[in-house]
Parts: structure tokens; sequence; C-alpha cells
């Protein structure tokens, strides 16, 4: 083994190798800073790059655009209100507030640390519990995967911000909306209306483009004074106070991501969901938060990094890809001649172990990179808004047209951009919409996987995972409307106190 | 004085409430009884309700229309918090209604015109138009940004991104 691993050394220390690291982490940060331009397509751009490569320098080079382009989803998240990539949508909650306040530089750092610490943790799942995480996914089946969901979406509760029945009627939207298209199982239509660009439902890049970012330039131009201007991105950094204060939510956001992110097709949003509703739950001041509480934007960073290695986990231990961008990885793997398994793990140990020195060592270029983006990235807060603002909605329409290039994506995203602003004036939260939407396939496909496997509902209740799941989502449940209802009531007798007087 | 703003504050703000919750409540009533008929198709071979395409659309129209009645009970039976209900009009620039209409007008040509002049004309139309609608009067900056970032944009999301963007006019040039 020890030889191996020194092989695996000698495979990895080359010149190209570090340098493809390095040009894979800043490739995608840039990227994934580009609101449309997602992780996936960054790692999709990366690939005729890697035919003329080694196996392991192509590899690496992927797998740097990737996680790159994880972090990169925040920046602008933070900035500018409108997430790089999906994953970064939770990071808006306190990371644009924070900008608000003036505090971007604070809210970057802590989003680069967290990024960094996540990532470190996950490549270490990666290396020391493939084997032992890939079997437990294997025993996931449509029911375990529908209680798992079912737990993802208590998530809403959290997440719900001034009203917990607006914040539910937003989630339920939003499962709404992810029912448009063709149904799976028998290929009818639902609400496509005979269009044929709404056949394969409705985008998610222009739906996530459109409900963040659009907003902010619409309330610009119809309000007399922006109410709230991003301050410079000052020097304000993460204290030390502030980093431990964290580092909990930092450590539980990241095992948060390394199991959904071991489960194929879970992603890397509902991570990051999870993870700072979970921050939040058990937060000693729960009402800051979605008001700039810098450990929302710790445990949303940390929950989705923590999936960037996970999701490597069943690509190389069960030759699986947990998500669209390790199935482009994949690829990589299988133009090289190198087909992932347990296979690889007896006759390329060394690939491996090279793959492994060199993933442990992006969380470090992560960092220097991260450090570098922001420097030059927070600037973009400096810029005057109404000159900002038009150059938003340029990347907001190039972005939408990117993902199929068609302009009925900018159409929808100018239609939920309309959406969009209609929930902020009556201040229904958005982040559960885009919650519901992105588990709403994954919940109604496992269900009637369940269904179509046994009419018998006991099905749903066949296993331990099962169990588990279902203690955890009533739990959640009960402690996450007890919460709400204690908050609604002590707002009530404040006012009440108020009015005596 | 400020109790009798605070009450009238609270009264708006639940009666705002109450219109928010009825609407979704008609909505989702709309919803049940006419689009989910008319804009889901179910086979008959359905044999099993949750297997049908209709099953979960019905399911959570019900839910947001018993979470809409909640609400409105909430808004009619608990005392309003005003603080959390500033007017949606407060705030709001002497000329909104004419900027958002040409915002709405700019935001259609982003829509429809791409196809024919082009990605790149279109985005230089829009945001030199965008720029002067928020102040901007400075030639060098309605030019600069108007022309070079539009530019710089499309040279990347065509050429690095490899993104076909709309040529319009431009189609034998690019």
């Amino acid at each position: 083994m020890l030889e191996n691993i020194a092989t695996g050394f000698e495979l990895f220390f080359t010149l190209g190798n570090l340098m493809a690291i390095t040009a894979g982490v800043c490739l995608g940060v840039v990227v994934g800073a580009i609101p449309g331009l997602t992780a996936t397509m960054a790692v999709a751009l990366a690939l005729p790059f890697t035919f003329n490569l080694d196996p392991v320098t192509g590899i690496l080079l992927l797998v740097g655009v990737y996680k790159g382009g994880v972090f990169g989803g925040s920046i602008t998240a933070i900035l500018i209100r409108a997430p790089g990539t999906p994953a970064a949508a939770c990071t808006i909650l306190d990371g644009y507030p924070l900008a608000q306040k003036g505090q971007a530089g604070k809210a970057l750092n802590m989003a680069l640390y967290a990024s960094c610490i996540a990532d470190f943790l996950s490549n270490l799942s990666l290396i020391f519990f493939a084997s032992l995480i890939a079997g437990l996914a294997l025993a996931f089946g449509p029911p375990e995967y529908f209680w798992l969901i079912c737990f993802s979406l208590t998530v809403v509760i959290s997440i719900s911000g001034s009203s917990l029945t607006k914040g539910l009627i937003s989630g339920l939207l939003g499962l709404l909306t992810s029912t448009i298209g063709l149904d799976l199982v028998y290929g009818t239509q639902r609400f496509t209306f005979d269009n044929f660009n709404l056949m394969g439902g409705v985008s998610y890049i222009p739906l996530l483009i459109g409900l963040f970012a659009l907003p902010e330039v619409i309330d610009f131009y119809v309000r007399k004074v922006a109410p709230v201007t991003v301050k410079t991105a000052d020097k304000s950094r993460v204290t030390l106070e502030e980093f431990k204060r964290s580092l909990v939510s930092i450590i539980r956001g990241s095992f948060i991501g390394v199991i959904i992110g071991t489960i194929p097709g879970a992603g890397a949003t509902a991570a990051a969901f999870l993870s700072y509703g979970e921050a939040r739950r058990t937060s000693k001041s729960p009402e800051t938060f979605g008001k700039g509480n810098i450990e929302g934007v710790a445990a949303s960073e940390a929950g989705n990094n923590g999936v960037a290695g996970a999701t490597l986990i069943p690509l190389l231990a069960l030759g699986i890809p947990g998500d669209v961008v390790t199935a482009v990885i994949l690829g990589a793997f299988m133009l090289q001649g190198l087909t992932p398994g347990p296979l690889m793990f007896q006759d390329n140990i060394t690939i491996i172990y090279a793959i492994f020195i060199g993933i442990m060592l992006s969380s470090v270029v992560l960092l220097g990179s991260g450090k570098l983006a922001i420097r030059y990235f927070a600037k973009i807060a400096d810029i005057p808004r109404h000159i900002l603002l038009p150059v938003v909605l340029m990347f907001c329409v190039f972005g939408s047209y990117a993902v199929q290039s068609q302009m009925f994506d900018v159409g929808v995203m100018l239609a939920f951009g309309a959406l969009g602003y209609v929930m902020m004036k009556i201040h229904m939260a958005a982040a559960p919409f885009l919650m519901g939407f992105i588990l709403g396939p994954l919940f109604e496909d496992n269900l009637r996987r369940s269904f179509l496997i046994s009419e018998d509902i006991t099905i749903f209740f066949r296993s331990p995972i099962c169990w588990i799941f279902i203690a955890i989502t009533v739990l959640s449940l009960y402690v996450g409307v007890r919460r709400e209802l204690r908050a609604t009531r002590a707002k009530r007798d404040a006012i009440r106190a108020g009015g005596a007087r | 004085m400020s109790g009798n703003t605070t009450r009238t504050d609270a009264h708006r703000g639940r009666r705002r409430e109450i219109v928010f919750a009825a609407l979704t409540l008609a909505a989702s009533v709309l919803f049940a009884l006419i689009v989910i008929p008319t804009g889901v198709t179910t086979p008959s071979s359905v044999k099993h309700l949750p297997l049908s395409p209709a099953f979960l659309p019905y399911l959570l129209t019900i839910a947001i229309g018993l979470f809409a009645l909640i609400h409105m009970l909430e808004a009619i039976f608990a005392p309003h918090i005003p603080g959390e209900d500033e007017d949606m009009m407060s705030g709001v620039h002497p000329r909104w209604k004419s900027r958002l209409l040409m915002l709405c007008a700019l935001l259609l040509v982003y829509l429809l015109v791409p196809d024919r002049l082009g990605m790149l004309l279109t985005s230089v139309l829009v945001t030199v138009a965008l720029l002067a609608i928020g102040g901007e009067r400075r030639p060098v900056i309605l030019l600069g940004v108007g022309i070079t970032v539009p530019l710089l944009v499309y040279l990347f999301f065509a050429h690095v991104a490899q993104v076909p963007l709309p040529t319009g006019i431009f189609e034998d040039w690019m």
C-alpha cells in the first residue's frame, strides 16, 4: 500500500498537474461567478481540453473547475443577489443583507473559509469512507428517497421569513411549478398547453436568475432612492470570535453536504438549504437569520461545498455518477480509457491515489484563488447601482439564453422575475419556492416509483432508513412549527404591551 | 397621533393580508376546477390514484387553498405587526410609473428583438437606455459602458462559452 501511495505521489507531483488544478480552480471560480454559467457548464467547457492530457492531469483539471465553480457561485450571490450557481441561492439569504450593511468583505471571506473547510472534510470523507458511504447510498430505494426528500422539505419552515403560512404557500407553489412538463410515467402533458418549449419542464437557471436577480433591477427603477445600496466591500474581515461561533455550523454543514452528496441526485442546493435550516434551528438567535447573520453564510456554503468531494464517492467507488457534473467527469475517465468502480481500485490504484492527492490540494488552491477572486470581484460592490444593474440585467439575459440557446428561456426568466418582484413586495420569501421547485421532481418521482414497485402503502415503512427519516421529519416539523409559533406569540405579546402603554 | 398612525398601518396591513389570502384561495379554486382538468391529461389506464399525473397537482392545490384559508384567519384574528408591513407604495420614485413602463418595454426588447438585431446590438441599445433612465448623463460612461461591456460579455459567451448567440444583422460579420 505504501508503495502505491509513493507511486501516487510521484505520479501527481508534476508541474502539469499543479498547473491543471490551479487553472481549473481559477477558471471554475470565474465561470461560477457569472450568473447563468454553472459549475456543470464550466466542467463541460473544460472537457475538450482534457483529450490530450494525461489521465490524472485531465481529471484534476475538471475536479478543479468543479470545486472552483461551486465556490464562485457565492460571489455574485453575496454582492448582487444573483447566484452564479443554483447551489449559491441559499447564500443570498444572509450574504446579501451583509453586503447591504457594508460587510461584503466579511461575507465573502466567511463563504471562502466555510467552502474550503467543507471541501477539505468532503475530500477526507471521499478518501477514507468512500466504500462505506457508497454502500449506504446503495441501500436507498424510492421509499427511502421519498422520506429523505420529505425531510429536506421541512427546511421550508426555517426559510419562510416573516410568515410561516406564506412561506409554506411559496414552497407549495414551487412544487406545483415543478410539475409542468411531460409526465414521467405516462408521457402525457401537464400544464404545457401544447407548447413545445415547456415539454421538458421549466428551466432551472432562468427561474433562479429571474426569481432572485431581476426583482433587484425592477426595484431600483421603481424606487425613489435605492432603499439599500451595497456599500463598498470594505476591509471587514471575519473575526476569530465569529469564526469560532460559525465553526460548528461549518462542520455540521460539511457532513450534511457529504451525506447528501453521496446520495445520487440529491444535489448541492438541497444540502445548502438543509445546512442553513439546521444552523438556524440550533442557533440561540434564529431571528437574526435572513437579516445578515454571518453564521447563515457559513452554513449554506459549508452545505453546498460539502457535496463537492462527496459526489465523487459513488463515482469512484461504484462507477455511478451522482449528478450531471460527475457524469461529465465519468465521461472524461472513459475517454482516458479508465472505468471508475471497484475494479479501478484494483487495476489503477496509483492513479486513484494521485487523484486523491490532487483533490486534497485543490482545497488549498481554492483558498488562494478564492482570496484573489474576492479582492477583484469585491470591486463590483463599489460600482454605482445605476451602472451596475443594467449590466446585471445583461448577464441575466445572456445567462438564461445560454442554457438551451433559446429566447424562450429569457421569457421564463422575465416571467419569474415579475413573480419574484411581486413576492418581494408582499413579503413572501422566494427561497421556499426555489426549494419546492428543486425537490418537486424528486419528491413526485420517488413517490410514484414506490407505488409502481408496490401498491401497498406499507412500502413506505419497509426499512430502518425509512423509519429514521420519518422520525427526523416529524421531529423537524414539530420543532420548526413550535419555534415559529413561539416567535409569533412573542411578537404579539410585544405589540399588546406596546398598545397598553 | 402616532397611535393613530400605527392603527392605520395595522388596518392597512391586515387588509392587504386578507386580500392576498382571498386571491390565493380564489386562484387555488380556479386551478382545481379549470386549470388542472384542462391542463393535465390523465390516461384512462391509471389504476392507482397516486400514479395519476393529476394527483400531485390536485394535492398541492388543495394544500395551497388550505394554507391560504389559515392565513386569512390569521390575518383576521391575529394582531397586526406594523413593523413588517411597510406600505408597498412608500419610497417610490415620483415618475415610477413611466420608469416601470420603460423598463418593461426594454425587457420586451430583450425578449423580442435579438433574433432580428442580434444579441450584441440589442444589449448595447438596452444598456444605454437603462443607464440613461437610471440618471447617467456622462457620454463617456453612457457609450463606454453601454458599448464596451456588452461587447466583452458577448465575446465571452460566444467565443469562450461557445453559446450560439443570435447575430441578427451582423450574421455575415460574426
